[in-house]
């Protein structure tokens, strides 16, 4: 297993247990899954609306797009998905695609096999109850993505998506919350926030001349968190990292 | 072209490409924001916003032709207008310049340009 494959699956294991515990042996079997590399060329997609796909792909090195888009073409991305994030967990137990993945930028993933990670799931409960509720952190996130295109400005849209990542990036251990890495074109960022290419550039204009963030060569550098955060009415909770969650089978 | 295509400096309704332009792509490459990758001779268009704030376009988009791009602008400029609105204000002035990549100005939309007033 070369050093990007592993890589991978610790920054995954890392995620995981920022909600649930796992033990020894259930980091040990998360850790020897089997996957194989792939590279994705920006601006591609690579699992299609509606197909029958038969393993996950956890991010290995750049930016996904989980979206759906309307029959005119149109698309909104519903999820961005940052190394160590498993793009599709949730097809494990729903194979048909629902959404689309696509690449925003050159990106690298795992492909694991559906047969693998059932199979770990199946061997121990504590890695079926972390995939769950990996899920259902997913699941929260998404639904605050909702409140975020459907009820707030355009500049706060921006500004919540820049503190959600900021923190996620942080977790990950790429950057801290202040200056992290997000190589996304306008056009994607639009397409995140439901905004035209045009409003985006202009709200990140403001945005920039109010020394609270900047988004430039692919790094978000924010000047003032706290403005951002207020701006962005933004509130951590949702994102579920309050401590990891005792197991079930311990409280039950 | 059919019937329906806008004529350049004034649109009555829709602003969206033509659905016979887009039946010719398979669904799973579209996007906005068209994915128009698998085209010959594309050419990268720059949308500057010339408003109260002027904001240029330092990435640009690639796109089919010229008119492909004014259609784009045209949007756009009703996207803005519409934001302008919000705010309680709309200055159709306000215009979209589309530059080609070097620097040259292609063409223009106003806000004027892209919405039917009447009163």
């Amino acid at each position: 297993m070369d050093h990007e494959h592993s890589a991978a699956l610790e920054l995954f294991v890392k995620r995981l247990t920022s909600r649930s515990v796992l033990n020894e042996e259930e980091m040990g079997a998360l850790l020897g899954l089997n996957g194989q590399i792939k590279q994705v060329a920006a601006h591609t997609d690579f699992v299609q609306l509606g197909e029958q796909v038969d393993h996950c792909c956890l991010v290995v090195a750049g930016l996904v797009g989980r979206f759906g888009q309307n029959r005119d073409g149109a698309r909104q991305i519903t999820c961005l998905h940052i190394p160590g994030d498993m793009a599709d967990l949730p097809s494990v137990v729903s194979p048909k695609a629902g959404w689309a993945l696509g690449a925003l930028t050159t990106t690298t993933v795992l492909r694991i096999p559906h047969a693998d990670l059932r199979r770990v799931a199946a061997q121990h409960f504590g890695i079926a109850e972390a995939f769950w509720r990996d899920c259902v952190a997913d699941g929260s996130m998404f639904s605050e993505w909702v409140v975020n295109v459907g009820r707030r400005s355009a500049l706060s849209r921006l500004a919540h998506l820049f503190c959600e990542l900021g923190i996620r990036c942080e977790q990950a251990g790429m950057g801290d919350r202040r200056s992290y890495p997000l190589p996304i074109t306008q056009t994607d960022l639009g397409d995140a926030a439901a905004l035209t290419n045009v409003h985006v550039n202009r709200t990140l204009r403001q945005l920039r001349t109010q020394s609270i963030v900047e988004l430039r060569a692919g790094t978000v550098t924010i000047h003032d968190w706290e403005r951002l955060v207020s701006a962005g009415d933004f509130e951590e909770a949702y994102m579920l990292l309050d401590g990891p969650s005792p197991r079930i089978t311990d409280a039950a | 072209m059919g019937s329906r295509e806008a004529c350049p400096h004034r649109l009555k309704v829709g602003g969206k490409l033509s659905r016979s332009s887009m039946r010719s792509l398979p669904r799973s490459t579209s996007g906005t924001t068209l994915r128009l990758g698998h085209l010959r001779n594309m050419a990268r268009f720059y949308f500057h916003i010339i408003n109260d704030l002027d904001v240029p376009d330092d990435e640009g988009q690639e796109l089919a032709n010229l008119a492909a791009a004014h259609l784009r602008a045209i949007d756009y400029a009703r996207d803005l207008a519409s934001a302008a609105v919000r705010q309680g204000r709309l200055d159709l002035k306000h215009r979209i310049d589309i530059e080609d990549d070097t620097g040259k100005v292609l063409a223009k939309v106003t806000f004027a340009d892209a919405i039917d007033v009447s009163n």
